[in-house]
């Protein structure tokens, strides 16, 4: 699961999010899964964000694996604006065996 | 041109224009319209197809194929070289020359890119009824660095409801600098639409707002026709600048004095997806982009260019 948060902080709100299911549909789903793919008929903009900021997600049971660097601005460029740069990469495991 | 007077956009089109990236016109083409476009627009898909089969098979199998074909000559009147004067590419007799013929439309497109705009491109995006698949959040062409911008019309010729194949975009993503789809992790961002309107909407675009095609759960085919035009002349006050002068302050500042109504005050619209440090940076691409379209350099939104400017000012006299 990707979060990009509204500050560089776990604690910062949920700006966007993606996620990735590594059971192909096999497991237990950890959070209403057809909204956060994209596909459900009646999402609505901005709706389904999995949580209201990262730590929420931590304390569901995610694990942090990744977290943007910070990179001081690029001379020249520094009022560039581009991707999305809180991005927070999570992780959890699923036993598919237990259900 | 067009028969009728073009309507041009106001100073709060333009201005919602910069900070949005797009400008919508719901239920503006006439239905005889619309439904010409559901005829002509799968043909000149399946036109483009065969063109494009052609030439990957090679020059032998694309000459075969343009004499095997007598129906997409009639298709093929509906494209153009790019470069080619917009209404000359599209005449009154097709459907995206009937279009862009509508009042409301051929204002935007005179107030946006002038008097003089060419043809880029156009295609047929046809989704099928329960094509649940749904393209990655993405940016025409390449990375783009330049002010002066392209629009892109994007006219759905029938009502889309909820959830029937209307196109994904972004608000605000337009002046982000990102090529092509390496935004395609972006699954979901708080604020973003998908389209739903009525029959004869058009969702006019700066050409580097974010999109993506979306899935389709209804029974109808879903038909879209986008056309990407590029500006050939100057796009600085284009458009009805009767309240310009008044409204486009130089001094704005919300952490000092800020009116209602100024131009500044429809630039500061703020997306739901955007962090606090880059909403200022956008703040600050809006001045360039409407110093540029208002042709007033010492235009500013909350003084972030300018108090910077000063400053450059001083260390360049020294």
């Amino acid at each position: 699961m990707l979060l990009w948060l509204s500050e560089p902080t776990l604690s910062a709100s949920v700006l966007g999010w993606a996620f990735h299911d590594g059971t192909a549909g096999a497991g237990p789903q950890p959070f209403d899964t057809q909204q956060l793919a994209g596909d459900g008929p009646d999402r609505q903009s901005g709706a389904g964000a999995p949580y209201a900021d990262g730590v929420a997600a931590l304390i569901d049971g995610w694990r942090v694996i990744q977290i943007a660097p910070q990179r001081p601005p690029v001379a020249g460029s520094e009022h560039m604006v581009s991707v999305l740069p809180n991005e927070f990469v999570f992780e959890r495991m699923i036993d598919i065996a237990a259900g | 041109m067009t028969s009728a007077a073009p309507n041009l956009l106001t100073t709060d089109h333009m201005a919602s224009f910069v900070a949005r990236g797009y400008l919508r016109f719901d239920g503006v083409v006439p239905d005889a319209i619309n439904q010409k476009a559901m005829v002509d627009l799968p043909v000149l898909l399946q036109s483009w197809v065969k063109q494009f089969v052609a030439l990957s098979a090679g020059p032998g199998a694309a000459a075969s194929a343009a004499t095997e074909h007598e129906f997409d000559e009639a298709a093929a009147m509906q494209t153009s070289n790019s470069g080619t004067p917009l209404y000359e590419a599209y005449g009154p007799e097709t459907a995206f020359g009937q279009m862009i013929r509508v009042p409301e439309i051929a204002g935007a497109i005179l107030s946006l890119v002038g008097a003089a705009p060419v043809f880029d491109h156009s295609f047929a995006h046809l989704k099928p009824p329960h094509d649940v698949s749904w393209q990655r959040l993405h940016c025409d062409a390449i990375v783009d660095p330049n002010t002066a911008f392209d629009i892109q019309l994007f006219w759905f010729p029938h009502d889309i409801a909820p959830g029937a194949g209307g196109t994904r975009f972004v608000p605000g993503s337009h002046l982000r600098q990102a090529h092509n789809d390496d935004i395609g992790r972006y699954q979901h961002l708080a604020g973003d639409q998908y389209f739903t309107g009525v029959a004869g909407t058009v969702l006019i675009f700066h050409h580097g707002l974010w999109h993506a095609g979306a899935p389709n759960h209804s029974d109808q085919l879903r038909v879209m026709g986008k056309l990407r035009i590029n500006p050939t002349t100057s796009q600085v006050r284009l458009w009805d600048t009767t309240d310009l002068d008044e409204r486009n302050t130089h001094t704005e500042n919300l952490f000092a004095l800020s009116h209602n109504r100024t131009v500044a005050s429809v630039l500061r619209e703020r997306q739901p997806w955007y962090n606090e440090a880059s909403y200022r940076h956008e703040l600050v691409q809006r001045s360039k982009l409407w110093r540029y379209l208002s042709g007033d350099n010492k235009f500013d939104v909350d003084w972030y260019l300018t108090r910077q400017e000063m400053r450059q000012r001083i260390e360049s006299s020294l």
